[in-house]
């Protein structure tokens, strides 16, 4: 089952980090998040999101992310584990 | 008490950041709604004295139009604001935001804010205007309403610039006393026309 993901993700300034973490650790599956700023525009960041857990619902995942505006530009790191 | 009001609100505010524009419309409108029935009581008191019932119907339907009038005028220009606002968002992100939190937020705070601009003008102008009601049902004479109106319509002006000053971080007695000068200049021009009638 999925257990960790590393994300690419260009979102608006807000929701901000901490508001944007903490939607996304209410996924299914999801124990940990943690984000870092990669680089910051004039309306946009660049965030490299990480996701532990055990059976990470990736769908709810990518669904929550668009619904805060925001778009995953790649899936740089996936592991799975029985 | 209010929890179920407040989270959706708070959520509208944190995703929109349209609390300061909310604040802004309550301390101006809330201005315009004491200044109007102000307006309006010195005016007919000073100008002759009218019947308490026609100066409550006359303040009633101002405060009517004023609702009217900032509720739609502040839909319709924060409306565009905040759809000119999402437009740029989409632009950078090259993505269509339509369903997402922040396009939901932005569409409320225009909601929230024409309220609140509408709410502002008319709880305000019917604080002021209460003692006149009281007297239209002859709970009290209407000179006792004149100075009861009067007193809570500076003391209204006081409050809010003493917000103000509370926002700005500034000398607060300096900014109630500044907003208490607008009322007072109001009260000297309507007592010069009456002069000059």
């Amino acid at each position: 089952m999925l257990s960790r993901l590393v994300l690419d993700i260009l979102k608006p300034h807000i929701p901000d980090l901490i508001d944007f973490c903490r939607e996304l650790s209410a996924v299914n599956g999801v124990k940990r998040v943690s984000g870092v700023v990669v680089e910051v525009d004039v309306e946009t960041d660049t965030v490299k999101i990480t996701v532990e857990g055990k059976g990470i619902n990736f769908e709810e995942l990518e669904s929550k992310v668009k619904n805060m505006g925001a778009a995953i530009h790649s899936v740089d790191e996936v592991v799975f584990e029985e | 008490m209010f929890n179920w009001l407040r989270n959706p609100i708070s959520g509208v505010f944190r995703y929109s950041k349209a609390e300061e524009y909310s604040r802004r419309y309550a301390v101006m409108n809330a201005f315009d709604g004491v200044i109007t029935i102000l307006g309006i009581i010195l005016g007919s008191a000073l100008l002759g004295g009218a019947d308490p019932k026609h100066i409550v119907a006359a303040g009633i339907g101002a405060l009517i139009a004023m609702g009217i009038s900032g509720a739609s005028g502040t839909y319709m220009a924060e409306s565009a604001e905040q759809e000119r606002k999402i437009k740029e968002i989409e632009e950078a992100m090259l993505v269509k935001l339509e369903g997402s939190v922040i396009v939901e937020a932005r569409r409320k705070a225009a909601v929230i804010s024409a309220l609140v601009d509408a709410g502002a003008a008319v709880i305000a102008g019917l604080i002021v205007l209460l003692p006149y009601l009281a007297a239209a049902v002859h709970l009290i004479d209407s000179w006792l309403a004149f100075y009861a109106s009067l007193t809570s319509a500076l003391s209204l002006l006081f409050v809010l610039g003493v917000f103000l000053g509370k926002v700005a971080k500034k000398n607060i007695l300096i900014s109630g006393v500044k907003a208490l000068a607008i009322g007072l200049a109001t009260l000297l021009m309507i007592t010069l026309l009456n002069l000059v009638l």
